[in-house]
């Protein structure tokens, strides 16, 4: 997935083509998904996590390789359970279904949104610490 | 070279192929207002088909929908502004594929349209004025979760609140808020989706003259 990064922009039909090809996800990689482990929607999903507003250096210490921190951010939300976290539906039209999980971790809340396939898998289409809130006060 | 046209893409529901051959724009260009929004719907419902194996076609059609219906809005602005449900669908989409300021902007539009906004808006608006952008101040969030719930406990307006007293620290609010939820769930209470009339208006596609 961090091909993404790696091409320049005059190459960039070869970036649709090769992400589009990185983005398939195997059966493997679907069946560990179902058992637990947290696998991102697409390769769009990493560089908007990892943006500035999501807040991860609260927790993890981040290279700026892209891929390296989505793997320390899965395991993260793994060792949390976030998938048996609280949860509410973020969005829903059809076969179309988002659910919002959140934790509270120390003085910190942190929320992640997975799509829900037809097939009931959860994949991971953001998160974030969120900001501390004064009406919580 | 040889292309499938757009009417074959389109007729023979070949959505991969419409996102990589047609801009958005020959969609409006050939069909009218009401079948550019039912050929939106079907290429949004069938992008959950390729979630599981390929999301980011998924998110490419979703996309694609999202700039569809910004042109709709501009060339047919009559059909448009007739129904709210049209703009906060379209902020709903744009939130899908990481537009979120745009999303919230939509919304926003669409809930200052409506003197009364149900609750399926409340709670969309609640969603996208959130973080981790938090467009929404705090007080606003709990003006319009009050109101919200005043519509009717609903499975997803009780885990909403369930949600916000998690937030809170409000244990003993929570596991009473998740309870109402899972009883709203039992009598099949929901929030009804935003759905655009002209979704519900299915006559099949004709070509414009």
């Amino acid at each position: 997935m961090a091909i993404l990064e790696r091409y320049s922009i005059t190459k960039s039909p070869r970036i649709i083509e090769e992400s589009a090809k990185h983005a398939k996800k195997s059966g493997a990689i679907l069946k560990k998904a179902a058992s637990g482990s947290i696998i991102p929607h697409n390769p769009n999903v990493l560089p908007h996590i990892f943006t500035k507003k999501h807040r991860w250096d609260k927790f993890i210490t981040l290279t700026g390789d892209h891929q390296k921190d989505f793997e320390k951010l899965a395991t993260f939300l793994e060792k949390h359970r976030i998938l048996q976290c609280t949860r509410r539906i973020d969005y829903s039209y059809k076969a179309v279904i988002t659910y919002k999980y959140t934790k509270v971790i120390g003085s910190e809340t942190i929320v992640a949104l997975f799509e829900i396939t037809k097939d009931g898998i959860p994949l991971l289409r953001n998160a974030w610490v969120e900001v501390k809130i004064p009406y919580r006060t | 070279m040889n292309f499938l046209s757009i009417e074959k893409i389109i007729t023979s529901k070949r959505w991969d192929l419409l996102v990589k051959q047609s801009l958005p724009v020959n969609i409006s260009d050939i069909y009218s207002f009401e079948n550019s929004m039912q050929i939106i719907e079907e290429l949004f419902i069938a992008s959950s088909e390729v979630v599981a194996t390929d999301g980011f076609l998924a998110d490419q059609m979703r996309d694609y929908c999202v700039n569809l219906m910004i042109i709709l809005r501009a060339k047919f602005p009559g059909p448009w502004k007739a129904d709210w449900k049209n703009e906060a669908f379209l902020g709903m989409l744009c939130g899908l594929v990481f537009r979120e300021e745009e999303a919230f902007k939509y919304i926003q539009n669409a809930y200052h349209q409506l003197d009364d906004p149900p609750q399926s808006l409340l709670l969309a608006y609640i969603s996208a004025g959130s973080g981790p952008n938090h467009f929404l101040e705090p007080k606003n969030i709990d003006e319009l979760s009050k109101k919200a719930i005043k519509k009717g406990i609903t499975y997803e307006s009780a885990l909403h609140m369930a949600s916000l007293a998690y937030e809170k620290g409000e244990q003993k609010q929570k596991i009473e808020w998740e309870k109402k939820a899972m009883e709203a769930e039992k009598k099949n209470l929901h929030t009804p989706t935003i759905t655009p009339d002209v979704f519900e208006e299915k006559n099949g596609y004709q070509y414009e003259d």
